[in-house]
């Protein structure tokens, strides 16, 4: 006979096995959303924190759009990742909406100072001092973007920002990393380290993190826009704090930082619309790359890294393209930019048929020579067959003479290309009187420009209705000047400018190149992937890989994120790569005469690239964050979008 | 039986004076402090070497010619691809420079204190290499607990019965140094 509660139990047991297995799915469910690479069918973000990733969650499931979950993040990212960006400094964003079909570029890139010249800089000995500082313009460019795309109230899109400042937030692997690799320059400063440190001692992982000042300045920004930075209290600390420190800002600065607004480039890879940053940032080098790379007949089915070949050839592309662009890019408002002639086709193919598809050569990356792209400026794209792209036996920017008419170089210059002090020069003088050329100082930029930094954060967003984001800022190095006023963590834009570049010179209120690259692409005037990527100098060739990784060998956007990375340019003499490639793969290209060196498997070096895509089938979105810089990608369903309570 | 029972006491008699005889390791003063993959985490243990007012020299490229009159050896593992390209070296060049200090340590018995203190941040393919080598040759590993979530060190100590002090920060660290460094 049964007992009178056996049958209660086993109500019980079923009850507590559906619980369970409820329990389950939920968990899986948890973990399928939180994962790097997502996939669901109402929006998409990828940043580098799963906070950040978290920002612009909540303000899609508030009914906010891309720009507002972008801007959201944007905040958030400088909070919750204060070595890679932040209020301090700036970067581009570059935004698509779809209703209008129309894409528009912001730079809010650092701006130098209307009096630059009034203090000497050393980019080499005061790249970590206030010196390095210019005037901020994430507050900006963020505001602006919400402004005219956006759709919520910036109080609201502030929020997470303001809550990871003055709650604080645990601290993550790659943060804990960085914080022990900048810990004497941390401990030196008694403002980063009284929140970067705990007893001497940089924070571990899983340690709360609060920035009491930071929230502070972010809630003046919430109630007054723009002006709670620029303007009041903020500016007045900022410029007594810089100026105390010895830089050079004044709150004519802060008060005349205006981000700029401008057409991206447009250019096609193997049938497919790119569309990314115009000058002074670098999407010119990524189409010129990309329009080069059309020329490779991969040997490699798989993946590139399993071909020597394959990567010799993509590495004499990035030689020559970082050739160029370290000629040509600058700031378009004080100079002329050949950006149709640097991104035209029939220019590529000139370049490209100056490659030895068996040798490094020249076998010296610094006497790759730049191009002569302004003979291609006016052509369109069914003009005449290419002819040579180079200027004949002209070498750029030889030691001991410099024959190049157009170069800024003097004879008297007290330092060489390299930057390094030539013997007997006085290098501690401005060179040029106030008021004619822009005034280049002795030791701005260390080599060429950014290419020593491997900081810089990338965010990429797509909702609902197909409007795209993809934007990168940067403090400049990791930690910016790590001069910090008023809780604000200020950039070093510029150690971005160059003297071995006279596209790239200094001068007042002008903006340094950079090599963030934020990008979208489109298939058949469809949206298809924003993408972009931190990493200093790798950040165009790296975006330039993963492109190829899924356009031409057909990965999914997390194969593609994930595969193995190289990188080769004009100004070092190395070719790095990571140590998923084959030590055989390596060997050749020691033969084909490359300097290899060979990095970590999953390299922080090669940056961190965030993709927001759509499904090639169409049915939702799918987004990879890269997992060698600890970043989350998340996609939100419609149902999720439908259960959450608006504002 | 009673013979059996006798062995296996004998055994773990043995055993136990053997672990007791490694966790009793000494370290004398004065002490060269060095790292194994050029992580600036060794400025860290040259902190916690101040404050307990220990009489020590860092040199980050120290070979087997730089042990001259140094009782102790202390290395602090853990890879730093910044770390290497300041001292201009190699991973390969750093990890030989390493396999043989402590290789001389070991011939002029010089005993080699452990100190890891970078936390996850200091595991991985790249420092892993370095950890392994380095505890492995030490006669006490301290280690700031999270490095050791996965029983790596835990492991690595456990064939040679290797004291292993785990702590749960790096300030912490100074309480087992100031236990194992005599006075």
């Amino acid at each position: 006979m049964m007992h009178p509660t056996a049958g209660l139990h086993q109500r019980l047991r079923g009850r507590f096995r559906r619980t369970a297995w409820a329990g389950l799915l939920f968990l899986i469910l948890a973990f399928v959303w939180s994962t790097a690479l997502a996939a669901g069918a109402g929006g998409v973000a990828a940043t580098a924190h799963p906070l950040a990733t978290e920002a612009a969650n909540e303000m899609l499931s508030r009914g906010g759009n891309a720009v507002d979950a972008a801007v959201a993040a944007a905040f958030a990212i400088g909070v919750v990742e204060p070595d890679g960006s932040g209020i301090g400094g700036g970067g581009g964003m570059l935004i698509y909406l779809h209703d209008q079909r129309r894409t528009v570029y912001i730079n809010y890139y650092p701006q130098a100072p209307q009096d630059p010249a009034s203090i000497s800089f050393s980019a080499s000995r005061e790249r970590d001092t206030a010196k390095s500082a210019l005037v901020p313009g994430a507050v900006a460019g963020l505001c602006q973007a919400l402004r005219d795309y956006g759709t919520l109230p910036l109080p609201v899109v502030l929020g997470p920002a303001i809550r990871y400042a003055g709650e604080g937030f645990p601290v993550d692997p790659t943060l804990a990393g960085l914080l022990l690799d900048n810990m004497d320059a941390l401990a030196a400063r008694p403002p980063l380290a009284a929140i970067f440190m705990n007893n001497g001692f940089p924070k571990m992982e899983g340690e709360l993190l609060q920035q009491p000042e930071l929230a502070h300045v972010l809630e003046l920004v919430a109630a007054q826009g723009p002006d709670g930075f620029y303007k009041g209290e903020t500016a007045e600390r900022l410029v007594e704090g810089v100026t105390a420190a010895g830089g050079v800002m004044t709150l004519a600065d802060l008060a005349a930082f205006k981000p700029t607004l401008s057409e991206p480039l447009r250019g096609t890879y193997r049938g497919v619309e790119v569309v990314t940053a115009p000058a002074p940032h670098s999407g010119a080098t990524l189409l010129e790359i990309l329009n080069m790379m059309e020329h490779v007949q991969f040997e490699s089915r798989d993946h590139f890294s399993s071909s020597a070949r394959d990567i010799h050839m993509m590495a004499e592309i990035f030689r020559r393209t970082y050739a160029d662009r370290s000629q040509y890019l600058g700031d378009p408002r004080f100079m002329t930019v050949p950006a149709n002639g640097l991104i035209s086709k029939q220019y590529a193919a000139a370049r490209f048929a100056e490659i030895n598809p068996y040798r490094a050569e020249p076998r010296a990356s610094k006497d790759v020579p730049y191009g002569f792209p302004a003979k291609f400026e006016n052509l369109s794209p069914a003009a005449a067959a290419p002819t040579s792209a180079v200027r004949p036996g002209r070498l750029q920017w030889d030691d001991d003479k410099d024959e190049d008419p157009g170069s800024a170089r003097q004879a008297d210059d007290p330092f060489d290309r390299w930057n390094r002090r030539k013997e007997g020069k006085d290098t501690s003088a401005p060179t040029a009187a106030p008021g004619t050329a822009p005034r280049r100082e002795p030791g701005e930029g260390k080599k060429d420009d950014d290419f020593d930094g491997g900081s810089t954060t990338h965010l990429s967003v797509i909702d609902a209705d197909s409007n795209m984001v993809s934007l990168t800022q940067t403090l400049g190095n990791f930690f910016g000047s790590k001069t910090m006023v008023n809780g604000i963590l200020l950039n070093n834009g510029r150690v971005n400018f160059s003297t071995a570049s006279p596209a790239n010179l200094i001068g007042p209120n002008k903006r340094p190149r950079s090599s963030i690259t934020p990008t979208l692409v489109f298939r058949d005037g469809r949206p298809l992937m924003s993408l972009g990527s931190p990493g200093a100098g790798r950040i165009i060739a790296t975006v330039a890989l993963v492109m190829v990784n899924i356009i031409d060998f057909g990965m999914d956007v997390e194969a593609a994120n994930e595969a193995p990375r190289f990188f080769a340019q004009k100004f070092d003499e190395h070719l790095y790569i990571e140590s998923r490639v084959a030590p055989a793969i390596v060997e050749e290209l020691k033969r084909q005469g490359h300097d290899v060196r060979v990095l970590g498997d999953m390299d922080l070096y090669f940056g961190g690239v965030q993709i927001a895509a759509f499904k090639e089938d169409g049915t939702g979105f799918v987004g990879s964050a890269d997992k060698r810089r600890g970043g989350s990608a998340s996609v939100l369903d419609a149902k999720t979008l439908e259960t959450v309570p608006g504002d | 039986m009673m013979k059996k029972l006798l062995l296996l006491a004998i055994v773990i008699a043995s055993l136990a004076a053997l672990s007791a005889s490694a966790a009793e390791t000494k370290f004398q003063q004065p002490i060269l402090l060095t790292t194994a993959g050029q992580s600036v985490d060794v400025k860290l243990a040259g902190v916690l070497l101040d404050r307990l007012k220990v009489t020590y020299t860092s040199k980050v490229t120290a070979t087997a010619a730089d042990l001259k009159g140094f009782k102790t050896l202390m290395v602090v593992p853990g890879y730093s691809s910044k770390g290497l390209g300041s001292a201009g070296v190699s991973r390969e060049d750093e990890l030989a420079r390493v396999r043989n200090l402590l290789a001389a340590a070991k011939a002029a018995g010089i005993p080699v204190l452990t100190v890891h203190l970078g936390g996850k941040a200091r595991r991985g393919v790249q420092s892993d290499d370095f950890n392994k080598l380095v505890a492995e040759a030490s006669a006490t590993v301290i280690i700031v607990d999270q490095g050791d979530e996965d029983g790596f060190f835990t492991q690595a100590c456990a064939g040679s019965m290797i004291p292993l002090k785990p702590v749960k920060n790096m300030a912490e660290a100074m309480k087992p140094l100031e236990e194992v460094i005599a006075k």
